[in-house]
């Protein structure tokens, strides 16, 4: 067990862990902060992607120390009101049918348009191609990434 | 696109509610004779307001805001919009003014299941038990209100109530150019008797206004910003969480388990073995397995490396620290709950 230190969409968080346990362990069952889904454990899936210090990672996979002293961001911190474009382009598109992987691919395409304000189609794909929905909402977010950065369509 | 609008926070807001106003069935003859007068058992609607709890899925709030519940379980499927809108259209409701609760799990929806995509499709009769279409069930659920409402405003009017009909949250006399809106007549509508199934008039397809068009996603603002809750988020007082290895072929049974490391560490209650099904596999587990219970704070060491199987062809990663399926491809020999 060792104390962790680290920030969680802006609030500081120690922790009184095991430095191995999964990131994703430490936000959901442990901060409470449950937006972040998990899917297979395995990072295979996408569904558990969340931000650290800027790039998306798979919280699943992610020992929590990896994220020490350092900034996390997670679905409930994207925004502080679900003004992002994303989340305004996900609503206006309907693109979410059960939600479950929603988060994941909204925190990948945030990561993207972090860096790529305007990422072409295939950016898009392939940036997302790790993100797997069993609904199979693709084309919609697709769509709702290229409205979110302003692409006409 | 769609231009129906119902309001999130009105959603939440109305759960919190109380029951208790007049309560009628859904149109039957059982209940047409008798209305009964005591508080109904319309669980998540508004009582006490004045108001007008036509059945157990709508009722309609003196300032015209009607509430309608949606009693199954949105899995994806979007009955959250596509059921209540059966209702508001044939009630005549501006979706504007429409609140969406969710029916809490009570006996007095009948069957709440959502499976195989039935729930628009079949659902049984409220009163028959018969299974029918959900579809026609919430279409009568709001067009016996609808009934109610123009009975009441016809009476204030002393006009057949043939001569009304209800649209855009209000019913009209046309002949007279004289309208009530909903919230005006709930207080009338009350006290009007249930009326009789077979007085119950389903409105034409082309009068159902969002029937058939795009719908909102009631829980998208939820879900893109975390708060949607899943089954798998819930934190109840006192629970355990389960750690399944499962087994990787249909029918397999444990033969043997070491369950030593597995329950060393911190925070494991027990191990399990479940029981062997017998029979189809149907709706049952997949053969037999082991179960982990482990108390609802998460044990610091508890790794997803636990769920390690070991067979006669080497050892397998179950890989799932949650009982979320997967599993190794052989036939398990053995297994061993290791840490």
């Amino acid at each position: 067990m060792t104390t962790l230190v680290l920030r969680v969409n802006g609030t500081e968080h120690k922790l009184d862990v095991d430095p191995e346990m999964p990131l994703l362990w430490a936000l959901r069952d442990i901060i409470g902060l449950t937006g972040t889904k998990y899917g297979c454990g395995q990072a295979l899936c996408g569904a558990c992607v969340v931000h650290l210090n800027g790039e998306a990672v798979r919280s699943c996979v992610t020992p929590v120390h990896r994220a020490e002293g350092g900034s996390v961001v997670t679905i409930e911190g994207l925004s502080p009101d679900g003004s992002h474009p994303l989340q305004r382009a996900w609503v206006e598109l309907a693109v979410p049918q059960c939600g479950f992987c929603q988060a994941g691919q909204i925190m990948t395409a945030a990561a993207l348009l972090s860096k790529k304000p305007r990422p072409s189609d295939s950016e898009i794909d392939e940036s997302l191609a790790g993100n797997l929905c069993r609904c199979g909402t693709y084309t919609r977010i697709r769509a709702a990434v290229r409205k979110a950065a302003g692409i006409p369509t | 696109m769609s231009t129906i609008v119902i309001p999130r926070r009105s959603f939440l807001s109305a759960l919190g509610l109380a029951a208790g106003t007049l309560a009628l069935g859904i149109g039957s003859e059982a209940s047409a004779a008798t209305p009964r007068m005591a508080p109904p058992k319309a669980p998540g609607l508004p009582s006490g307001d004045g108001g007008f709890t036509a059945n157990v899925f709508v009722h309609v709030a003196p300032d015209g805001t009607v509430t309608i519940v949606c009693a199954r379980v949105e899995m994806g499927q979007g009955v959250r919009s596509s059921l209540p809108v059966l209702v508001a259209d044939e009630l005549g409701a501006d979706m504007a003014k429409v609140k969406i609760v969710q029916g809490d799990g009570d006996t007095i929806y009948n069957d709440q299941n959502t499976d195989g995509s039935r729930s628009v499709r079949t659902a049984p009769d409220a009163v028959t038990k018969l299974v029918t279409s959900g579809y026609d069930e919430m279409r009568k659920v709001g067009a016996t209100a609808r009934t109610m409402l123009i009975a009441a405003a016809a009476t204030k009017w002393g006009v057949p109530a043939s001569a009304c009909e209800a649209h855009d949250h209000a019913v009209f006399h046309s002949a007279t150019k004289r309208s009530l809106g909903f919230g005006e007549l709930a207080a009338l509508a009350a006290k009007v008797p249930v009326p009789k199934a077979k007085d119950v008039v389903l409105r034409p397809k082309s009068e159902l206004r969002h029937v058939g068009g795009p719908l909102p996603l009631l829980d998208a603002p939820d879900i893109v910003t975390g708060r949607a809750l899943y089954g798998a988020d819930v934190r109840l007082p006192g629970m355990l969480i389960a750690v399944i290895a499962r087994p990787p072929v249909l029918g397999s049974k444990v033969e043997r388990y070491d369950a030593t490391r597995a329950q060393a560490v911190p925070g494991v209650k027990k191990i399990v073995a479940m029981p062997v099904p017998s029979g189809p596999p149907a709706f049952q587990p997949l053969g037999g397995k082991i179960s982990t219970l482990v108390t609802n704070s998460p044990p610091a060491s508890f790794r997803p490396n636990l769920d390690r199987c070991a067979s006669g062809a080497g050892s397998m990663r179950a890989g799932a620290p949650r009982p979320a399926g997967g599993g190794p491809t052989e036939t398990s020999r053995g297994c061993t709950l290791a840490t």
